[in-house]
């Protein structure tokens, strides 16, 4: 049973020529539903040339400060979805949405003491904004170091309201520019490099952890956090300190192994659902061809919408981002990666 | 023939003469309580770069501190894993990692065993999941802290309380050290620290050598276990000040003038004056042995030793060491006055006479409430 609300449109807030942040409207009655926290995505079920596009989109906004609840996507080259917020969204149109949901998130120290490195790439600056705002408002003893990769200066998303969080003297905020014509302004710590290891090996010699407690969040396109991942780790950042949101998939793992024909059951909300999947399909789509109403949205492992709990047999997952350490040893399996490798799948939604 | 408690006439202390003598007390204090707080370790400027290291005790644990190569400061139990020999000693650089004497077993500065000579000799073992012990480390105003527990029943802020709120203005990581000193007092610790913390002294053992602060207005209260405490200075102070004033801290305005003499539980002194900064570690050897370790920090303006002993000359002997007189009444040095009432103190506990006949109302309170911590951690009934 996927759930969706229809919401208002109720301002469209141009941040760059390529970026626009969407404010929803929430009737009080949503209000708890849609509240979400810091980090956390929802999904838009958009109606563009009669054909339904689902995609997952990070809230800019700040649950936990207030304020309404908000979106900002940069248009997208291929982008369908993106290219039809940005040019075609209207204010007072009406939006699919489903509620906020996802694994960035953070959960506080007990002291509210630490020091946060924030990673952001182009529009992958989303998520941390969210964050940024909450932690400086919530964590009075916190500090927070970012770096923040563009092409230019023109393209840096929440350019204004970053300078003005600059004057907190917990936030210190260094821009990339990796644009060859890339010109620096004014005020902010600028570096016409690209972030890569050796900028990120610097950039934490420049500013070591006031609390020796330290998280690394990094989201933006695939190659920065792979570069960042890799540096942190290579430094010997603890893996369980990092946490990263991926908005494209890298390149699936593939397996040899998977069961040609297998009997799949899906149980939604006490109503079974039974298909046969071929070798290499997943099971989400041929089990909603059979009626299945099973709640999903990029059908890349990233947003974990239809996350499920495995009952019987085993799959592979080219994909799991979506997926904690804790829910994958909880059988936790996401329908849209998974491929039977054993003959009879059984998995439950609730 | 007599019990100390019977021999008072007033407030009487809380803790028996036994405290301050016995090797017992000593060994229990050791094990509950300085193992298992929070304890000021160093400043961050001691492991600035990546590799560097210092050692220090905490209660009955060698614990070392080490910055790693993502900056970050990470503190262990000083003990190889293979026969538990010590690892690293006093303080240095090692940042290709960290080998035992013994028989070269080899860790990371992230704490992972990386290398075991003849490795085939241990095939039974899984050395892969081994690494050193865990402590915890945390910073907070430049300065190091270390708890033996990796995770300790409450992070330093909880720790600490509400007493950051009182600390004062001081911003100990823009400072630069100067010369440390260190005593070694035949005293025990809590003398030491109850000493520290006593308000009432300061009116007479010092009446010549801390005159330059106002006792009568100083304010002080427990924050937590933490005793902070905070005297304005005279009005011949305030007017040398103000026509010295390129000797003052920036951090240190007109109104934070004053001398800030904080004991961060148990045994931490921290000490902020207009110009400099200064860290008393009190360090129990023995039950009537006590090192004194001070640390001082001022600005860059002032670190010149000209620049400091001139500032400094200002405050009696503070800092500066004893001015050759032989009685320490008449050294104009404070330190010495301190040391003096302290090792008689320990003397006359030797005393059958021995007692403490009464307690101030107000000046000595921050003393009482000292002696209910410790023996809150040591489970005595007070």
């Amino acid at each position: 049973m996927s759930r969706a609300f229809r919401l208002r449109v109720a301002d469209l807030r141009r941040e760059t020529t390529e970026a626009v942040s969407v404010v929803f409207d929430v009737p009080d009655a949503l209000a708890s539903t849609f509240r979400g926290v810091e980090g956390q995505h929802l999904v838009l079920r958009l109606d563009i040339d009669g054909r339904e596009v689902r995609r997952p989109y990070s809230m800019s906004s700040s649950p936990s400060i207030g304020g309404p609840l908000t979106i900002t996507v940069k248009s997208m080259p291929d982008g369908v979805a993106s290219v039809y917020i940005n040019n075609h969204l209207r204010v007072g149109d009406e939006v699919s949405v489903e509620p906020p949901a996802g694994n960035f998130v953070l959960r506080a120290n007990r002291d509210g003491y630490r020091t946060y490195y924030l990673f952001a790439g182009g529009s992958g600056v989303t998520p941390i904004m969210s964050h940024l705002r909450a932690i400086l408002h919530s964590e009075p003893r916190s500090h927070v170091r970012m770096a923040y990769a563009n092409r230019e200066s023109k393209s840096i998303i929440f350019n204004e309201e970053l300078g003005e969080m600059e004057s907190d003297g917990r936030f210190r905020l260094v821009h990339y520019l990796s644009g060859s014509r890339a010109r620096s302004w004014g005020g902010s710590d600028v570096r016409r490099r690209r972030l890569d290891k050796e900028e990120i090996r610097h950039f934490l010699a420049d500013h070591p952890p006031v609390s020796q407690d330290c998280r690394y969040l990094i989201c933006g396109p695939p190659g920065l956090m792979e570069a960042v991942e890799g540096a942190l780790l290579d430094l010997g950042v603890p893996h369980s300190d990092v946490l990263l949101e991926r908005f494209t998939p890298p390149p699936a793992k593939r397996s040899d192994h998977v069961f040609d024909g297998a009997s799949v059951l899906v149980d939604v909300a006490g109503s079974s659902t039974s298909a046969v999947i071929k070798a290499g399909d997943t099971m989400l789509r041929p089990l909603i061809a059979q009626g299945a109403d099973i709640p999903f949205a990029c059908e890349s492992g990233i947003c974990g919408t239809c996350m499920a709990k495995l009952v019987t047999g085993e799959v592979h997952m080219p994909i799991t981002f979506a997926l904690s350490e804790a829910q994958k040893s909880a059988n936790q399996i996401l329908l849209c990666q998974a491929q039977p490798t054993t003959e009879f799948v059984e998995a439950t939604t609730t | 023939m007599s019990n100390p408690m019977e021999t008072a006439f007033g407030k009487t202390p809380l803790l028996p003469a036994e405290a301050y003598t016995s090797q017992d007390w000593f060994d229990r204090e050791q094990r509950d309580l300085f193992s298992t707080v929070w304890q000021f370790a160093g400043f961050e400027k001691d492991v600035s770069e990546p590799g560097d290291y210092f050692t220090v005790q905490v209660g009955l644990h060698p614990v070392f501190v080490v910055r790693g190569d993502d900056h970050r400061l990470r503190a262990f139990h000083n003990i190889c894993r293979h026969r538990g020999t010590q690892l690293l000693r006093a303080t240095g650089q090692s940042s290709t990692g960290i080998v035992c004497p013994y028989h070269n077993w080899t860790y990371s500065i992230n704490g992972e065993l990386i290398s075991v000579p003849q490795r085939e000799v241990f095939a039974s073992v899984d050395l892969d999941a081994v690494g050193l012990h865990r402590a915890s480390v945390e910073t907070w105003k430049g300065m190091v802290f270390v708890h033996s527990d990796p995770e300790p029943e409450s992070g330093l802020m909880t720790w600490l309380a509400s007493f950051p709120d009182h600390f004062g203005p001081h911003e100990p990581a823009n400072l630069v050290e100067v010369d440390p000193i260190i005593h070694e007092w035949k005293a025990n610790w809590k003398i030491v620290v109850e000493n520290y913390i006593d308000g009432y002294h300061l009116f007479h053992l010092h009446a010549a050598t801390l005159d330059m602060y106002d006792h009568a207005r100083a304010e002080s209260g427990f924050r937590g276990p933490h005793f902070a405490f905070y005297e304005p200075p005279v009005d011949d102070m305030r007017s040398w000040l103000a026509s010295n004033r390129s000797y003052i801290l920036d951090d240190v305005g007109e109104k934070d003038w004053g001398a800030f003499v904080h004991m961060l539980f148990p045994a931490t002194g921290l000490t902020g004056l207009e110009m400099s900064f200064s860290v008393f570690q009190i360090i129990p050897l023995g039950p009537a042995l006590t090192r004194i370790h001070i640390r001082n920090l001022t600005n860059e303006k002032n670190r010149s030793a000209a620049r400091w002993e001139a500032g400094l000359s200002r405050l009696g002997g503070w800092f500066s060491k004893s001015q050759g007189a032989d009685d320490p009444l008449a050294s104009g040095d404070f330190m010495e006055e301190d040391r003096y009432a302290c090792e008689q103190q320990q003397r006359a506990m030797q005393s059958p006479l021995f007692g403490v006949g009464a307690t101030s109302d107000g000046y000595e309170d921050g003393v009482l409430g000292f002696q209910r911590n410790v023996a809150k951690h040591l489970g005595e009934e007070v």
